[in-house]
């Protein structure tokens, strides 16, 4: 097993290094000079050459690439062209926010999918069944922002029952943090939640299907017990695969929520830095958010392996 | 979770008028009709192929004709869905931008699917260093969320449709290749390639004649499935305000500037929001629907 998980870390940092090289390339080998991109077309050569020399693109793009890298590695993700932020301070303070976002999400969609998805396999071919399948489908059909949209009209405007938007600090008002998170956590969980039901379901039915089971069934085991001891553990492995790949997605697409709910985490710092063209803060970000859906994939291997003594390949 | 409803006709059935009737017999025969999936996407499918391929015919209004005396109408015998804050008709620019999402759909799904397919064929067929090294690439395109990754090509590129094409169009690369390189590996496995290569075939012979056509079924899913989850895309990128720009009638920035008016007058987001589901959702069943008739083996479990 350890062995397993050290051949899955050492795996981890050409990939990383892969994406390091990616989002530099896409950034700074870009058509137009980016002197005059972040500070428009309209100004004087001694103003560019100024914000030039003053970050260091005068020089050939390796060092550039180079000093980036070795200065992550130490922490530096350096700083922001727009105003000078140091990029860590900002993305250490953003980022427990979209982490906050992404846990509940995949909390709310655990809680709605898993069971959700067992019931309609145990209901298979029936009316329950069909229900839960049609429901699922509308769910991961929906998209989320639009979901959101949703909410807030219904539960902000309509009833008022909720706020539409802002962010509180856990640390600061526990209650009053979930109160602004539950309908950003919604959005993102309940679509999660429909993708982790189909998983489920077709998991179960799979399990459902194998001679073990009739083996246990022909043994007097009751009913309760053949799916909580017999079939739920091994229906739930692949999806715990779903549930990595919802949290990545989630952590990442968390953008789109955050426009909407206003929720300063690090999409939408990605996205001011993008529609800014400050590039020191689209590459910072963009490692991170790298960063983090590597180590959540990684997580998930481990959990498949454990789970699974079959796959510790 | 197809539910296996008789929707198929038995032959005693009346035949539409107009259908010819060897087509109907086809129909009958064939399992198309059983799976309600199949039938209901398709037609929500054809319902968004027919607005963008139709539009000009049946849009009453030009989507971009503004009318400031008649802003943020409420749905009335004039405007169906309303208007928007310039005044104009609300249905007609949905009309207008089912071709936007379809023309951005097909075109970067193409895109991945023909790079992908050829890459996940080739790493596949090979194996070995090439395999490994290529999938090596793809965990790089891999490790993006979605939506990041056509940020962060959007931001190289500009904010315009063209790059939104392109940038989701990278997206599905690895997707695609996985599968075709799944299907690759199954065929490589069984001895078709070994006999192939005996009677002296060459290698792109036997991946053109022998990989591909195995390979297709799965990939004919994907393709379904990427659409739908490419409009989504192109909405999600039109409500970051990249993608296609105002004036643009693209459902996605509808539904980002109807927000602002939702408190008095929701339907310019709800119209928009609902297009965008109706044909995510047309092209989900159309996909589930296409990959319960084509892998029998699936159909019990599924």
């Amino acid at each position: 097993m350890a062995r397993f998980i050290a051949k899955r870390l050492l795996a981890l940092i050409p990939v990383l290094w892969g994406v390091s090289l990616l989002v530099f390339l896409a950034m700074n080998y870009i058509p137009g000079d980016i002197a005059s991109i972040f500070l428009g077309i309209q100004s004087n050569q001694e103003l560019l050459e100024t914000f030039r020399h003053r970050f260091g693109l005068d020089r050939p793009l390796y060092v550039r690439y180079l000093e980036w890298l070795v200065g992550m590695l130490h922490g530096d993700f350096g700083r922001s062209f727009a105003n000078g932020v140091d990029i860590r301070e900002e993305l250490l303070k953003r980022f427990p926010v979209t982490l906050e976002l992404t846990v509940l999400a995949i909390l709310i969609a655990n809680l709605v999918g898993i069971p959700a998805g067992i019931i309609a396999a145990l209901r298979h071919r029936t009316r329950v069944d069909t229900a839960v399948s049609v429901v699922a489908l509308g769910g991961l059909s929906t998209p989320a922002f639009w979901l959101g949209t949703l909410l807030v009209l219904i539960f902000a405007l309509q009833l008022e029952l909720l706020p539409s938007g802002g962010y509180t600090p856990l640390t600061e008002d526990p209650l009053d943090n979930l109160r602004l998170m539950l309908l950003p956590a919604l959005s993102l969980g309940l679509v999660s939640g429909s993708v982790i039901m189909r998983m489920t379901r077709s998991s179960m039915l799979e399990v459902l299907r194998q001679d073990y089971m009739t083996t246990a069934r022909a043994k007097g085991t009751p009913g309760w017990a053949l799916v909580s001891r017999h079939a739920l553990k091994n229906a739930l492995i692949p999806v715990v695969t779903v549930m990595g790949l919802e949290i990545s997605a989630n952590f990442g697409g968390a953008v789109l929520i955050e426009q909407i709910f206003l929720i300063p985490g690090v999409g939408s710092l990605a996205l001011q830095g993008i529609t800014q063209r400050d590039y020191p803060v689209v590459q910072g970000t963009v490692m991170l958010v790298a960063a983090f859906v590597v180590l959540v994939n990684l997580a998930t291997d481990i959990a498949y392996a454990y789970l699974d003594p079959r796959r510790r390949v | 979770m197809s539910a296996e409803t008789t929707l198929a006709p038995s032959s005693e059935a009346e035949r539409p008028p107009g259908l010819p009737s060897r087509v109907w017999q086809a129909l009958v025969e064939s399992d198309m009709l059983h799976h309600g999936s199949f039938v209901v996407g398709a037609a929500m499918v054809a319902v968004v192929l027919l607005c963008a391929l139709l539009a000009d015919v049946i849009a009453p209004y030009s989507p971009f004709d503004t009318a400031s005396l008649a802003n943020l109408q409420p749905p009335s015998t004039a405007h169906w869905l309303g208007s928007d804050e310039f005044g104009r008709d609300i249905l007609s620019r949905i009309i207008y931008g089912a071709r936007i999402s379809l023309q951005v759909a097909v075109i970067s799904v193409g895109i991945g699917m023909t790079l992908g397919s050829a890459i996940g064929l080739i790493a596949g067929y090979y194996g070995g260093l090439l395999d490994g090294v290529l999938m090596r690439l793809l965990d790089v395109l891999w490790s993006f969320p979605a939506i990041l990754l056509a940020l962060v090509v959007m931001a190289s590129l500009g904010p315009n449709l063209n790059s939104a094409m392109i940038a989701i169009g990278i997206i599905f690369i690895p997707i695609f290749a996985r599968v075709a390189r799944a299907a690759a590996l199954v065929v490589v496995k069984n001895q078709y390639v070994e006999a192939a290569r005996a009677i002296g075939l060459s290698d792109a012979a036997i991946i053109l004649g022998e990989v591909l056509p195995n390979a297709l079924p799965p990939i004919l899913v994907q393709t379904t499935l990427a659409i739908s989850y490419a409009i989504i895309l192109e909405a999600a990128l039109s409500f970051l305000g990249l993608g296609a720009q105002p004036p643009a009638p693209s459902w996605g920035s509808m539904l980002n500037f109807g927000r602002g008016y939702m408190a008095f007058a929701p339907w310019t987001a709800l119209a928009p929001g609902l297009a965008i589901f109706w044909a995510v959702l047309g092209f989900n069943l159309l996909g589930d629907g296409l990959r319960d008739l084509l892998d029998p083996r699936l159909r019990r479990v599924l």
